[in-house]
């Protein structure tokens, strides 16, 4: 189940808007995540709120993708080498389901939440209230956060 | 079914005395053109005969009844009449002409309303049309083809929800709705009226109550601040009117107005396409840094060199399904069986590989395009000089306006205070009406505190978590799932018709766009869903130009009204008001395509190169309605010179068809 805290639907409700970028939820979310994954920060999710089981139409063909970051920043976080085979076996049993829509299984998909948990707090850091529309606001994540993204 | 307006009658209104009579044929369209001097009566026209239509002049407020009076010399009409005429013609041909009339007492506040169902029938109390017709006209339905106001603006509009009402009102998914809320509330009622005894069953309750009473009163304040919403946009309308006036009069500030208005609507399109292309681009999270690319290429390696066993998961999977012994020739014993199973987690199972597979080739492909991140970093580049452009546009239009409402006498910079206080209002009860129609999951905590619950929609899922938990402690669990079935039915197949059919109108009204839009027109819909979602080639845009938008709001009344199998005129105040003068020629030259009769409510501003078009486009039927006052003496002049078959003189006013009067005698905003 994908989840977001609660503060963070919260944060970003007016981000959210059917003429702007960024239609729906996920859209929200994706962005916390690639933040929470590219500076390596998770948090658990503590006051969730669950806003889909499966990924949304438009991010379909981005599943493995993001399934692939997925396995490279937990093999990061854990201090693991990423040219290491049996690391990245391991790692591969512990995050890829072939019998789930979302390419990953429901612990993984609890891993994801807490990354994209960790964006949100990373971005309310720097904006402690959201701006008032999406445009904006990729402005702000591309000059504040994505030259300090994967530097690792 | 295809309805025509026949006839329009009226007396003792704010409008001449008069009986116009329109064109229709039995095949082909016409369009029927109507002028009159500003100040003449034509929204009162087109009001009342959206009144008359649905009936909704029985239920008008004795203040709204009395606002149609004519005033002469200082004097109101005591009583008044608004007669409409229309005709159905059913697929066997045969042609039933139905009569509309409203009564008017302006001197109680009331009317009377009468319909005569059949010609030669006698006049019946009430509103009553033909049974087949009536799930048509009622207010919603006819709003689709009746165009007042920014009625097409507002089927674009993500602040409205015209479209989606437009929907459910013509195909009937507001009466399931209606019904789904029925069946809930009577079983809320139900299960609240239980008389059990267990202290836990007694103490749910008691929430059930406290969710109830917070749905009660969030769903109010949603109701009042819809309410408000909708008297702001009238005020927001009358004032933009009464300020565009004002700007009027200083000189030169008119056309800066359009050129500061246009540019802001110009960089808004721009970057709201654009921004969408970035975000688009963004969804492939490897297009954000090359070091990531490097990062995932290694991991890549990795994952090439674990040779991953291709089928061997299946070929296990398969050895013991099929119990034919081992590859070896040995039999499988239950302890060998066990072994396997216990071992065949650790291979990968083929749909596994084809996921891996998948991850290696978008590495591949991420570290094969060179320009893949440069190509994010050049769009937000790009992204951030369009958003300094409209920051820009919106900055001069603020100096304009500051410098406007200096220029303007008090009364102007009035109006100029009162329109900004009405804008803030309106964002104020949009932001709330967004608030409390929220939707999120409910946890265990929030289910015990209804008081800190803002959104109706929420506090009605807390209710029914609390009847499926009554009814479970109670003996009516059976009940209970029963109405969850029932209502779980009826809403899967409503909103499965929903989608369908925004699915399908939004294939119809572009094919209908295909049709009517000149070669290299990039505007489609995109998606039909609260409102008509434009744009081209997957990028969004929130609106076309002038005539794209009209084009578009047509296209889909059009496909609406197709799909329900019914025609019915297309009525427009103002057809071409926001379409530049170079494109009024080509859209004047389609409408002829766009319904089997149209009739439009024109003014002077909007004649020159429309007038052209429509000409060229089939045939016209023009028609010019002015009151006998001293403003019109010179339409009066003239008008003396035409054929006395084609001119109407009553005690107030002139109607006239013909044509040269109606071209050589441009009426409306010149005329106030």
């Amino acid at each position: 189940m994908f989840k977001l805290d609660k503060n963070a639907v919260k944060w970003g409700s007016a981000l959210i808007d059917k003429n702007g970028p960024m239609t729906i939820e996920f859209d929200l979310y994706y962005i916390f995540l690639i933040v929470g994954f590219g500076l390596k920060r998770s948090q658990p999710v503590q006051n969730g709120s669950i806003f889909t089981k499966n990924y949304p139409k438009a991010y379909e063909s981005s599943r493995h993708k993001i399934a692939a970051l997925l396995l490279y920043t937990d093999l990061k976080a854990s201090g693991f080498e990423v040219n290491n085979k049996a690391n990245v076996k391991s790692a591969i049993s512990e995050t890829l389901s072939s019998s789930s829509y979302n390419f990953i299984s429901d612990d993984a998909i609890e891993r994801l939440n807490g990354y994209a948990n960790g964006g949100y707090h990373a971005i309310k850091d720097v904006l402690p209230s959201a701006p008032p529309n999406a445009n904006i606001f990729l402005n702000i994540i591309n000059d504040e956060f994505l030259p300090e993204l994967f530097n690792f | 079914m295809k309805i025509s307006i026949e006839q329009i009658e009226t007396n003792g209104l704010r409008c001449p005395n008069t009986v116009i009579s329109f064109k229709n044929k039995p095949t082909g369209p016409v369009i029927n053109l109507l002028q009159m001097p500003n100040g003449t009566g034509k929204t009162t026209i087109i009001e009342l005969l959206q009144g008359a239509l649905t009936g909704d002049a029985i239920n008008w407020s004795p203040t709204k009844i009395k606002s149609y009076a004519r005033k002469t010399e200082g004097d109101l009409a005591v009583e008044g009449l608004f007669k409409l005429t229309i005709s159905i013609e059913r697929n066997d041909k045969h042609i039933q002409i139905v009569v509309f009339q409203i009564d008017f007492d302006f001197h109680h506040g009331k009317v009377d309303f009468f319909t005569t169902p059949n010609k030669g029938a006698g006049m019946e109390d009430g509103w009553s049309p033909p049974k087949d017709l009536r799930q048509y006209i009622t207010k919603s339905c006819v709003e689709v083809f009746v165009f007042k106001g920014d009625k097409v603006n507002d089927i674009i509009s993500p602040e409205k929800e015209d479209a989606e009402v437009t929907i459910k009102a013509f195909f009937g998914i507001d009466s399931i709705e209606g019904f789904v809320g029925i069946v809930k509330d009577n079983f809320r009622n139900r299960v609240s009226q239980t008389t059990v005894n267990d202290r836990n069953v007694k103490s749910e309750k008691a929430l059930l109550k406290r969710w109830t009473d917070r749905y009660i009163l969030l769903k109010e304040k949603y109701e009042e601040f819809s309410k408000d919403l909708v008297n702001f946009e009238k005020k927001e309308k009358d004032l933009k009117d009464n300020w565009g006036d004002v700007i009027n009069k200083q000189k030169g500030a008119n056309d800066k107005q359009i050129e500061i208005e246009s540019n802001i609507e110009e960089t808004k399109n721009q970057l709201s396409k654009h921004s969408s292309l970035v975000f688009e681009q963004l969804k492939n999270p490897f297009s954000i840094s090359n070091n990531l690319i490097s990062g995932l290429v290694i991991m890549k390696d990795s994952l090439d060199r674990m040779k991953l066993p291709g089928a061997s998961r299946t070929f296990f999977d398969e050895l013991i399904a099929e119990d034919n012994g081992c590859i070896c020739g040995r039999e499988l014993d239950n302890k060998s069986i066990q072994k396997i199973e216990e071992n065949i987690d650790s291979y990968l199972s083929n749909n596994e590989i084809n996921i891996i597979n998948d991850i290696k080739r978008g590495i591949t492909e991420a570290n094969d395009d060179a320009s893949i991140v440069d190509g994010l970093k050049g769009l937000f580049d790009e992204l951030n000089i369009l958003h300094e452009s409209h920051e820009d546009a919106l900055n001069a239009k603020s100096v304009f306006d500051q410098n406007a409402k200096r220029n303007a006498d008090k009364d102007g910079s009035d109006i100029f205070d009162k329109l900004t206080e009405i804008t803030e209002k309106m964002v104020r009860a949009r932001a709330a009406k967004r608030n409390l129609s929220k939707n999120s999951s409910l946890s265990d905590d929030d289910l015990k505190r209804p008081e800190k619950c803002y959104s109706y929609i929420i506090a009605e899922k807390a209710q029914d978590k609390f009847i499926e938990k009554i009814g479970g402690m109670s003996d009516m669990l059976k009940d209970v799932q029963a109405n969850q079935i029932l209502q779980k039915v009826i809403t899967t197949a409503k909103d499965k018709a929903l989608i369908h059919l925004k699915d399908h109108l939004k294939k119809l009204t572009n094919q209908k766009l295909k049709e009517t839009l000149s070669d290299g027109s990039q505007i489609e819909v995109l998606e039909i869903d609260k409102f008509v979602q434009l744009g081209w080639n997957n990028i969004k845009q929130s609106e076309g130009s002038g005539a794209q938008n009209i084009i578009v709001a047509y296209s889909f009344a059009r496909s609406v009204l197709e799909e329900a199998s019914i025609e019915f005129p297309l009525i427009v105040d103002h057809p071409v008001a926001q379409v530049d003068t170079a494109n009024r020629e080509s859209l004047g030259a389609t409408l002829a395509s766009m319904m089997h009769q149209f009739i439009g409510f024109l003014i002077d501003t909007e004649r020159p190169g429309f007038l052209e078009g429509v000409n060229s486009g089939g045939d016209v039927h023009y028609i010019s309605l002015f009151s006998d006052i001293k403003g019109n003496a010179a339409f009066i002049d003239s008008i003396k010179k035409i054929n006395n078959d084609e001119t109407y003189i009553t005690d107030n006013g002139y109607l006239c068809y013909n044509k040269d009067f109606f071209i050589e005698n441009s009426m409306g905003v010149g005329n106030v």
